[in-house]
């Protein structure tokens, strides 16, 4: 599904470029449950969001299905994070004006998906996060894992098959974020790619794989912990 | 996204922030409304000065001659007399009347009133249409000289009432001296007609105004030309007749005072600064040059309106890069999601659109609203008319457009991991 080869990004910070990622090399198929973990700095959220279809590699090859996603415009790449890719991040991310249904809905707006059908397909998405009384609420009125459990439910609208957190448990308590870390469990059981960034060795430890970033670099592939 | 839900959203977004959208629109609404009051008004008052210059005729030719081309009473009559029949020998002209017209006071039970008193002869009457004594009877050749007086409608009814005024006694005030008339007639409602108010005048014969005022008088003459086709010409032969004339009867006329009148000469609209001491005025010239001078106003007024909506435009675009900036995180979350930089472009161009929009309608009504007040307080006809209100509509929609794009190209070239991280 994912195929980065020899992938390098790079940030100007003012005069100087900073290298976040220094040649990674790493592929990820279909199904997989995968967890990727590194020191703060070490290059895991620009790995996830070089995977994610939100930046183009600086050097090296990045296919997404076998498009290379540094020659896709930014149009294209926005059609891939659309239809391909479901995100969830720590901060949540909702929009604060609308209401959870809406929110749930904005993906499928974005993928042209007639109302009524979206209005469905949006309930039956936050039924599944367990939020089906909540679908006039707007962020304020949500805790915190209901937000994310929003978010979820919004990652899920254009049914993707790649679902990517970012550290989507970094925010709550520790019994939220059990929670939530089932439900991404249950994602993966239903046949989702799944790819968690995260720092928590528990969080880690549940997938069937750990990418060590360090420096830039990947410095541990490990498969079948669980 | 459909254009529906886009509208949506921005109404939302507008929602969120009523007070600085409200006053961000404010040159909006200021330029359209100005726009559309100037249209309007100028639309109404032309019409009703079109309407009262076309009242007289367009085969009218008004003349005036200036006082001090008069010498004595005596002078003023024959002179009169002559005139009239040497301007009605013009090949080109039917008919000629001779008025004088004054401010005067009138003495009504005790009381004084300020009336326009107008000389005129018998046929005076023939001029206008629907122009009819409903009491009493009009002026009459038998009538010169004698001390009697014609009402206009609007006269009889503030200073009679119900009561007829026939064979009632007024006092008329005539260089400064009050002299009675007896009432003979009171006229049909007639309303104004050229510069006058036919309703507010009191008619008294001709021959004795100019016994009663001495040479001191304004004296006019009213022509008709045969046919419409001929007015210019008339116009022509009236000066030659009037050049002659003056020039012969009067030698104090060029006495080094210089009057500076302007000829509003027949000649196509020409204006020539000349010493002559009267103007002919045609009605088709009159109202061109009306409608030049209400041009011009339009003009300015306009350009002024236009650069108010310049000023808001370039409001609406600060308002807009403040708001970019102010969602530079939800514009990251939509672009995570899947929303193209187009659907982002799109969404704050219309965001800016609607902005203006809606400021143009509120626009378009305020200006209405005044351009209502101000056809009650100018008695004109309220016009409303659809091209200003559409133009007023499209102009700012593409202020929107213009203005919007910019701030619209910046949203859409965010980068959507920076922009989800802006705080």
């Amino acid at each position: 599904m994912i195929e980065l080869t020899d992938v390098t990004k790079d940030y100007p910070m003012g005069e100087v470029v900073y290298r976040a990622l220094r040649g990674v090399d790493v592929r990820i198929d279909e199904r997989e449950y995968v967890a990727i973990t590194g020191a703060s700095g070490s290059g895991k959220s620009t790995l996830m969001h070089v995977i994610g279809a939100l930046h183009r590699p600086t050097s090296g090859t990045a296919l997404f299905d076998n498009d290379d996603l540094g020659r896709l415009s930014r149009e294209e790449l926005a059609r891939i994070r659309n239809e391909k890719i479901g995100f969830i991040f720590q901060q949540f991310y909702l929009l604060a004006r609308s209401t959870a249904l809406q929110n749930v809905e904005l993906p499928m707006a974005y993928a042209g998906v007639r109302p009524k059908e979206r209005r469905g397909r949006a309930l039956a998405c936050l039924e599944r996060v367990g939020l089906g009384g909540f679908t006039h609420h707007r962020p304020t009125q949500l805790s915190g894992g209901q937000s994310q459990r929003v978010a979820i439910a919004r990652a899920l609208a254009n049914s993707p098959r790649l679902i990517l957190g970012d550290e989507p448990t970094g925010n709550l308590d520790s019994h939220t974020s059990e929670e939530i870390i089932r439900l991404f469990s249950s994602l993966h059981d239903e046949g989702r790619t799944v790819v968690i960034v995260t720092h928590e060795q528990e969080i880690a430890r549940l997938a069937d794989r750990e990418i060590v970033l360090r420096d830039g670099r990947i410095e541990e592939d490990r498969h079948g912990i669980a | 996204m459909g254009l529906l839900e886009m509208l949506r959203t921005s109404l939302t977004a507008l929602r969120a922030h009523k007070l600085r959208t409200s006053l961000s629109v404010l040159g909006i609404v200021i330029g359209v409304a100005a726009v559309v009051a100037i249209i309007a008004i100028v639309n109404g008052a032309t019409a009703d000065m079109k309407e009262q210059i076309a009242g007289l005729g367009m085969r009218t030719i008004t003349i005036s001659i200036f006082p001090q081309a008069m010498q004595s009473a005596a002078s003023v009559r024959t002179l009169t007399e002559e005139l009239t029949t040497d301007l009605e020998a013009a090949p080109s002209v039917s008919q000629v009347v001779p008025t004088a017209s004054g401010q005067g006071s009138a003495v009504i039970g005790g009381e004084t009133y300020q009336v326009s008193m107008v000389g005129v002869t018998p046929d005076y009457q023939e001029l206008f249409d629907g122009f009819y004594a409903s009491s009493g009877r009009f002026l009459h050749p038998l009538d010169d000289d004698r001390k009697v007086v014609v009402l206009g409608a609007g006269v009889a009814e503030d200073y009679f009432g119900d009561s007829d005024p026939v064979g009632q006694r007024l006092k008329l005030e005539i260089s400064n001296q009050e002299t009675a008339f007896r009432i003979i007639g009171v006229m049909s409602e007639r309303g104004r007609v050229g510069y006058q108010n036919l309703d507010d005048t009191v008619y008294i014969p001709l021959s004795t105004l100019q016994i009663l005022s001495g040479s001191r008088q304004f004296s006019s003459y009213i022509a008709q030309a045969a046919d419409e086709e001929v007015v210019e010409q008339a116009a022509i032969e009236i000066e030659t007749i009037l050049d002659e004339k003056l020039a012969t009867t009067t030698t104090s006329m060029f006495d080094g005072r210089g009057f500076g009148l302007t000829v509003i000469s027949s000649s196509g609209g020409r204006a020539v600064a000349s010493r002559a001491p009267y103007t002919v005025q045609v009605q088709k010239e009159a109202i061109e040059t009306y409608e030049e001078s209400v041009n011009t106003m339009t003009f300015i007024l306009g350009g002024v309106g236009a650069i108010s909506l310049l000023v808001g435009g370039i409001g609406i675009m600060n308002i807009m890069l403040v708001s970019v900036t102010e969602r530079t995180r939800e514009i990251g979350i939509r672009m995570a999601i899947g929303g193209r930089p187009r659907d982002i472009r799109a969404q704050f161009l219309v965001e800016a659109i609607l902005i203006c929009f809606l400021g143009g309608l509120l626009g378009l009504g305020i200006g209405w609203l005044c351009a209502w007040l101000g056809a009650g307080i100018g008695d004109w006809p309220f016009v409303i008319s659809v091209y200003p209100a559409l133009l007023a509509c499209g102009f700012s929609l593409l202020i929107g457009m213009v203005f919007g794009l910019y701030p619209a190209l910046r949203a859409s070239k965010l980068d959507p991991v920076e922009a989800l991280r802006y705080e």
